[in-house]
């Protein structure tokens, strides 16, 4: 039987002071700060356990799917009139060890983020390397496997992605391995784009332009976001990417979203 | 000799080739027919499709158009940009997608329209005009 000791008033109701003291005291007799301390104690371990356990379950997954990632940069030298113009971007590959918990489910996936490259060729001229190849721009993985092809490494066997964050060196790029061209007649107009073949630069630029190499090289530095701010159309409404692929007759946009093309993140 | 096979394992064949066109194909295959199916190129995917792991083909089949879209081949997009859906939330992205796309390919299409959902299995094709 709890006797809370208030003071009664005429009104009918308890002196609150009475009744906290009295509270205060009863709790003291029959040791309820012990008890709360140890509810508080109780429920801080469950919270560190299920803390601990979360952090144990993402370290055991990420050991046994881990995470291979590369970079390297893609270099595009374009002789105009015998000067060299050039331009560069950093992309960064990254090969996902993960549970196969669906039969459409690959063992490993892959994923990037980059750009494509722009190239300045003067007097409002301009030629883009899109993260794409082939005559339509269909191949919108090419990007992914030019380090795989290169060194000739698988991307789903454990011994192979191992090695991937230690490769090193620099290459040019064969004919058969060219990204997809694209120009922009006017670069505040997205439906002015066109495809550019490798054959075609002289005509499209000028007798004297032609494409020196397409370099890669194995890289640590940053992924490059520079190409949104020379594309004044990027953020204009209407996807304008979309727009600009289907002006130049390539089939990209069907194969990934074609902001795609240009900008990976 | 040719075997001739039923509508309805062709249209699996066709739910199950989704998986392997476009972005990180399960298998690279070439061309743009297989079979007497003809793929649509000139269907643009909806904006941020890959980052929401969403893929749609549409082919041209015995004068129809069919859609097969992907089901689940990234275990941690899908379930954050599709599995609701499941769950009666009709606003995820993968939904949006898909509705986008369908509305797309019939936009100026007078063809009958089969859709279907590609959980690399055969679905009974539901034909629509």
């Amino acid at each position: 039987m709890i006797s809370w000791g208030g003071t009664r008033h005429a009104d009918g109701l308890y002196d609150r002071r009475f009744f906290l003291r009295s509270a205060r005291e009863h709790s003291r007799r029959r040791g309820g700060a012990g008890v709360m301390g140890r509810s508080v104690r109780i429920l801080l371990y469950i919270a560190l356990g299920i803390v601990a356990l979360i952090v144990g379950a993402v370290l055991f997954y990420k050991g046994v799917y881990p995470t291979y990632s590369y970079r390297y940069r893609m270099t595009v030298e374009v002789t105009v009139d015998g000067v060299v113009h050039s331009g560069s971007s950093v992309i960064e590959v990254r090969l996902v060890r993960q549970p196969q918990i669906l039969s459409g489910v690959p063992r490993v996936a892959s994923k990037m983020a980059g750009e494509a490259v722009f190239v300045d060729l003067g007097k409002g001229r301009n030629v883009i390397a899109l993260l794409a190849s082939g005559p339509n721009g269909s191949n919108v993985d090419y990007p992914k496997y030019i380090v795989s092809q290169h060194f000739k490494l698988s991307t789903w066997d454990d011994w192979d992605l191992a090695k991937y964050s230690e490769l090193r060196g620099r290459w040019d790029l064969p004919a058969n391995q060219l990204p997809t061209f694209v120009t922009f007649a006017d670069l505040n107009d997205p439906k002015s784009a066109r495809v550019v073949s490798l054959n075609e630069f002289k005509r499209v630029f000028g007798p004297d332009v032609h494409l020196k190499r397409v370099e890669i090289e194995m890289t640590n530095a940053p992924v490059t976001l520079e190409l949104e701010a020379k594309l004044p159309w990027w953020a204009s409404s209407g996807r304008p990417a979309a727009v600009a692929l289907r002006a130049a007759h390539l089939t990209t946009g069907s194969s990934i979203d074609a902001e795609s093309a240009f900008v990976r993140r | 000799m040719i075997m001739p096979i039923s509508d309805d394992l062709f249209l699996a064949i066709l739910a199950m080739d989704s998986y392997n066109r476009g972005y990180d194909p399960g298998l690279a295959v070439t061309g743009n027919q297989i079979g007497y199916a003809f793929l649509k190129t000139d269907i643009d995917l909806p904006a941020g499709s890959q980052a929401a792991s969403f893929f749609a083909q549409a082919y041209i089949w015995n004068g129809q158009t069919v859609i097969s879209y992907r089901g689940t081949d990234d275990p941690v997009l899908d379930p954050i940009h599709g599995w609701l859906l499941g769950g009666g939330s009709y606003s995820v992205d993968q939904a949006e997608m898909a509705a986008k796309f369908y509305q797309t390919v019939v936009q100026g299409n007078d063809e009958k329209i089969n859709t279907k959902c590609a959980w690399l299995s055969a679905a009974t094709p539901s034909p629509a005009s």
